[in-house]
């Protein structure tokens, strides 16, 4: 039992920096998220392609070889990154595609009807967007955007394979040094779980804060 | 550019034509609609009644033909397509004339009963907040509302949140309110209070109405005058008198005698 006390400082070390990864990453995925996921919707192609392009390059491959690619392959490029850059960079973009598509389905869920009462009131495009359409899209894509980020939290583990020693790469350490698999992957998995309840937690607490009343 | 007018018609339809790929909606209907008037429009589902107030709202485009909105014009095309367009200003300056009312409500979910009334009033025409929400007030008074003005749409019921939608269109001043079958969704009695809102806002005001109902008997007290369209044509129009006692069409009075059998 003490065992465990002793291994902890060096798991929360780990935990450090898997929440500034989540954090970082998830800094990056919620700018790109919402101007891809728009550009999306536009009936310009100028916007459009670049958008669908960014979504399925990212969804389309896998995020660990995204990772090594951008650790070992953009430096050939003189691009040289450090591992938790990379980390931040790759789970970001990796994210933010997906929740660029989370985004489009929100504004898209809104009705033809609210596009057209705010017109019939002679709201500008830009204010029917800001003012009637996105706040409504705002409270839909919530839930699914919490579902990414604890996605994104677990996900972090892939940065281990790039030398980071966030959560998962100080259990293995630990493991080496100790041998006690059973113990050490458990706690892992346990502070992990820890993690995901904080977030949906905060999601939670957000989505009652935006939500508005449902009769 | 404004536009000689005969007399004060404030809404002008010549020849419009309307379609949807292959379906005809409108087939060159003249609509002259006076200054003040209230109009009523009826005929069976489908006979594009819904299109003309889509029109009038510039929601909806057309094919052909000629369309002058308080004497400026929104569309002027000839039948080969081509004809003088219209600037982006000069639509907005003609969508700030109309108001209309939809059959689904549509008010914004995520807005207060006030917020809903004063938020076009304060960003669109840059009223302040004091003067909007005074106005509001006045209007959610006017529809007898004045206890909800903090409660959000979804705790509404169906007759309240159209009478707040008649609130949220009127504080935008239209010269022109259009109805698009305001009642339909609504059970009789929610419906007669909507009616009673809307029969008390005619009675008060010079505002030009146009109306699309299938309630005949409201129809009969409201209107100046009743259009009766059948398949993208006006079969038959007068006062209110005429067409439900003296219908000079067969097809008028057949379409009478369905309508009011079901009610
Ligand atoms: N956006 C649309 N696309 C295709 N057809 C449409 C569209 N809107 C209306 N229509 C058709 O146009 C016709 C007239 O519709 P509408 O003006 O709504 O009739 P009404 O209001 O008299 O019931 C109907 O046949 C309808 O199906
Ligand atoms: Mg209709």
């Amino acid at each position: 039992m003490t065992e465990i006390f002793s291994w902890l400082p060096i798991l929360l070390s780990g935990v450090k920096t898997t929440v500034l990864l989540t954090v970082g990453a998830a800094l990056i995925a919620c700018p790109m998220a919402l101007i891809f996921g728009l550009a999306r919707l536009s009936s310009h192609p100028s916007l459009y392609l670049p958008s669908a392009c960014y979504i399925e390059i990212f969804r389309g491959t896998s995020a660990l070889v995204q990772l090594f690619w951008f650790y070992y392959v953009l430096p050939h490029f003189g691009w040289k990154l450090d591992a938790f850059s990379a980390g931040v960079l790759v789970l970001g973009l990796n994210i933010g595609a997906y929740g660029a598509e989370v985004v489009r389905g929100a504004v898209q869920a809104v009705p033809r009807e609210q596009y057209e009462a705010a017109q019939a009131l002679s709201f500008s495009r830009q204010q029917t967007m800001t003012r009637i359409i996105l706040p409504q899209a705002f409270v839909a894509m919530l839930p699914p955007a919490g579902n990414l980020m604890i996605e994104l939290l677990k996900s972090t583990a892939l940065v281990s394979m790039i030398t980071l020693s966030e959560l998962t790469f100080k259990g293995q350490i630990l493991r080496a040094s100790t041998l006690k698999s059973t113990e050490i992957f458990t706690i892992t998995l346990l502070i992990y779980f820890l993690l995901s309840l904080c977030i949906s937690g905060a999601v939670r607490k957000l989505e009652r804060y935006v939500s508005y009343a449902k009769g | 550019m404004a536009i000689e007018t005969q007399s004060n018609r404030i809404i002008q339809m010549q020849k419009v034509c309307k379609r949807y790929g292959a379906l005809t909606v409108l087939q060159n209907l003249d609509i002259d609609i006076e200054s003040s008037e209230k109009v009523a429009l009826i005929g069976p589902s489908g006979s594009g009644k819904s299109t003309i107030l889509r029109i009038l709202m510039t929601l909806e485009s057309i094919d052909s033909g000629r369309v002058v909105i308080d004497g400026e014009s929104l569309y002027d095309i000839h039948e080969d397509s081509t004809g003088s367009s219209v600037s982006k200003q000069q639509v907005s300056r003609i969508r700030a004339k109309v108001g209309m009312v939809f059959q689904s409500f549509n008010l914004f979910p995520h807005m207060s009963v006030l917020r809903n009334i004063t938020e076009a009033p304060i960003h669109v025409l840059k009223l302040s907040r004091e003067e909007a929400e005074q106005q509001a007030v006045e209007f959610l008074d006017l529809v007898g509302l004045q206890d909800k003005i903090n409660a959000y749409p979804a705790q509404l019921s169906g007759g309240q949140k159209q009478r707040v939608a008649i609130a949220r269109a009127l504080a935008m001043q239209p010269k022109i309110m259009l109805f698009d079958e305001i009642t339909s969704a609504l059970d009789p009695e929610l419906a007669a209070e909507v009616l009673l809102v809307l029969k008390n806002l005619a009675r008060k005001t010079d505002r030009t109405m146009l109306m699309v109902t299938h309630q005949m008997h409201f129809a009969q007290e409201f209107a100046d005058r009743i259009i009766f369209m059948e398949q993208g044509k006006i079969v038959e129009q007068g006062s209110p008198e005429k067409i439900f006692n003296h219908p000079q069409k067969e097809r008028t009075r057949s379409f009478l005698k369905t309508v009011l059998e079901a009610t």
